[in-house]
């Protein structure tokens, strides 16, 4: 039998931990609009008279932003320096010693932190829209709704398993910054947070849609706007499962090499 | 019964990078890293049979820590075999971990921004505890430590003194039945690190934990351990009960006498084993054997104000024998 009750505790005490500090925590949410206002009247701008850009209308592309800003907030590495601290400060040990899986340890944590911080994030998000003028665009039916909501759900684990494994590279680098640092660059154009990749050249979008880094933000985004459906979205959906099916594995294969690393080189 | 550890013929290295100064060095060192090994352990064997408390002393680098991890199971050993409780430490099978605890003064696992309590709840739940054992160990505990009305404190609140209590704490709330130590008053002021041994020393033998301690404060270790292995440069130098390590390696007594009047000749007592003359205060270090000529030649030959006997120090024995001049 599964105990659960450890995890109801951890994604507690995670939302205890982001909170400790009251002021910056609510600064946080108001740090994390600055980039979205940027992005908003930068494109206002590229609109201008224009009514529509790569298939995109003005609401569309406005929500689009709104949309997987606050997507990138649910699936964002919370937990990299936690887990590179623990790995090259060997902390880790306290992990290794208890009757505790490490992965849903974290897991754990970061749905503690990532979960409460893009629902808040949603009430600070959502006026945006209204101050551009540019209205809001809601999803066209309740089939929608639900595709988006697994689809985000799905992104949402996507992007903790991803975290992991680029965190894992400590056992190997001990200093992973520059890893870290790769991801924090290639995220954002690789997952259409910059741009929609429909407004890439062609092949470029293509690959790049196949990739996981787009299931993070892009594929929910589209689901959301009713631009993926039918035999698209299930497509896109299976692609997610199977990259997150991927990810789970190489992540546990590289835990026990990385595991039998440190435990051969000490701690 | 069957010892509760048995550790034979374990050796372990670590491979270190070299790196030595200068910018030409820097560069050799990106292109092609040059490591070297460090021997940590060599062919070590001891068993510590249940309710024991055994002292595992040794200068820095002797492979202390090194010891305490494998057999905690953070560790894969080269070489050797390792069984505690009947388990092979790094396969890691829960009712293995739930059995064992190993607190590291070094080292902390409470989050500092929550109250040590939050994570007392989380450890018990992951230990599954049952409420009634996890309230009667968290109360009994908190008590003896007199830290009840500072669970709700941020840990970041507390001094260390009582850091280190709540650490105790959580590492003893499971019910462990052997317990590793690494350091643990390490940092300590005077008082407070009496007070932790103090409760060390009767928590322990109450509930009849087997305990392996690695300290260098030798009050640790006098006061929690009958037994001591000492360690160095990854060998065993000595595995037996305290007092035999002192007969063994400090066969003299400290002798020290004031007289009323100091004799106007060079004719001092004993004056083979003195060492010290200052005006009416002699000191003296003698063979055991000799001690009680010695007493008996001062009493009946001069009239003595204040007279003590020494044992020597452990530290003053370890200082000797890490510095080699015992061991050969």
């Amino acid at each position: 039998m599964v105990n659960w009750r450890p995890y109801r505790t951890l994604v507690e005490l995670s939302i205890r931990q982001a909170t400790a500090y009251r002021m910056n925590y609510f600064l946080s949410f108001i740090v994390a609009a600055v980039p979205l206002i940027a992005l908003l009247l930068l494109w206002e701008t590229i609109y201008g008279t224009e009514t529509q850009l790569a298939g995109f209308d003005r609401a569309q592309m406005l929500t689009y932003f709104i949309l997987t800003r606050w997507l990138y907030e649910l699936t964002r590495p919370t937990i990299w320096w936690d887990i590179t601290y623990e790995v090259r400060e060997g902390d880790l040990v306290f992990h290794l010693l208890r009757p505790f899986p490490y992965g849903l340890y974290h897991f754990a944590l970061i749905v503690g932190f990532n979960l409460p911080y893009a629902l808040i994030g949603l009430a600070v998000v959502a006026p945006f829209a209204w101050i551009v003028g540019a209205g809001w665009i809601w999803p066209a039916s309740l089939a929608t709704w639900l595709a988006f909501g697994v689809s985000a759900g799905l992104a949402f684990v996507l992007g903790y398993a991803f975290t992991l494994l680029f965190s894992l590279s400590a056992f190997w680098l001990e200093e992973n910054s520059a890893v870290e640092l790769l991801v924090h660059y290639i995220t954002p154009l690789a997952a259409g947070a910059l741009l929609p990749l429909d407004l890439l050249p062609g092949p470029l979008a293509a690959l790049l849609a196949r990739l996981p880094f787009a299931k993070l933000l892009y594929f929910p985004a589209q689901v959301y706007l009713g631009r993926v459906s039918g035999t698209a979205f299930w497509t896109g959906l299976a692609e997610q499962g199977l990259w997150l099916l991927g990810l789970i594995l190489v992540n546990t294969w590289v835990w026990h090499q990385g595991l039998r690393r440190f435990r051969a080189v000490g701690g | 019964m069957a010892s509760v550890i048995t550790v034979h013929g374990l050796s372990k290295k670590y491979r270190v990078p070299l790196r030595e100064p200068g910018l030409r060095a820097t560069i050799r060192h990106l292109l092609a890293p040059q490591y070297r090994e460090v021997i940590a352990l060599q062919d070590i064997s001891f068993t510590l049979e249940a309710g024991e408390a055994v002292g595992y002393l040794g200068p820095n680098g002797a492979g202390k820590t090194t010891t305490l991890k494998i057999l905690a199971g953070v560790l894969y050993p080269d070489q050797g075999d390792v069984r505690v409780l009947g388990f092979v430490p790094f396969e890691g099978h829960a009712a293995f971990k739930k059995r064992i605890a190993f607190v590291m003064g070094r080292k902390g696992q409470l989050w500092w921004d929550l109250p040590a309590l939050d994570m007392f709840r989380l450890f018990q739940e992951i230990y599954q505890v049952p409420e009634t054992d996890f309230r009667r160990r968290l109360d009994e505990l908190a008590a003896r430590f007199r830290v009840s009305h500072l669970l709700t404190t941020p840990v970041r609140n507390l001094s260390l003194g009582e850091r280190t209590k709540m650490e105790l704490i959580a590492a003893l709330l499971h019910g462990p039945q052997v317990l590793f130590l690494d350091e643990p008053t390490l940092g300590l002021d005077v008082l407070a690190q009496h007070e932790i041994r103090t409760l060390l020393r009767t928590y322990v033998r109450e509930q009849g934990l087997t305990l392996l301690m690695a300290s260098h404060y030798m009050r640790d270790v006098e006061a929690l351990c009958d037994r001591v292995i000492l360690l160095d440069q990854g060998r065993i130098r000595f595995d037996g009960p305290l007092h035999a390590l002192k007969a063994r390696y400090a066969p003299y007594r400290e002798v020290i006498a004031t007289l009323a009047s100091p004799p106007q000749t060079d004719a001092w007592p004993a004056p083979t084993w003195l060492v010290e003359r200052a005006g009416p205060r002699l000191r003296w270090r003698v063979p055991r054997d000799e001690v009680p000529r010695l007493l008996q030649q001062l009493t009946t030959a001069y009239e003595v104000t204040d007279l003590t006997v020494h044992e020597p120090a452990l530290e003053d024995i370890l200082r000797q024998m890490y510095s080699h001049e015992a061991l050969s």
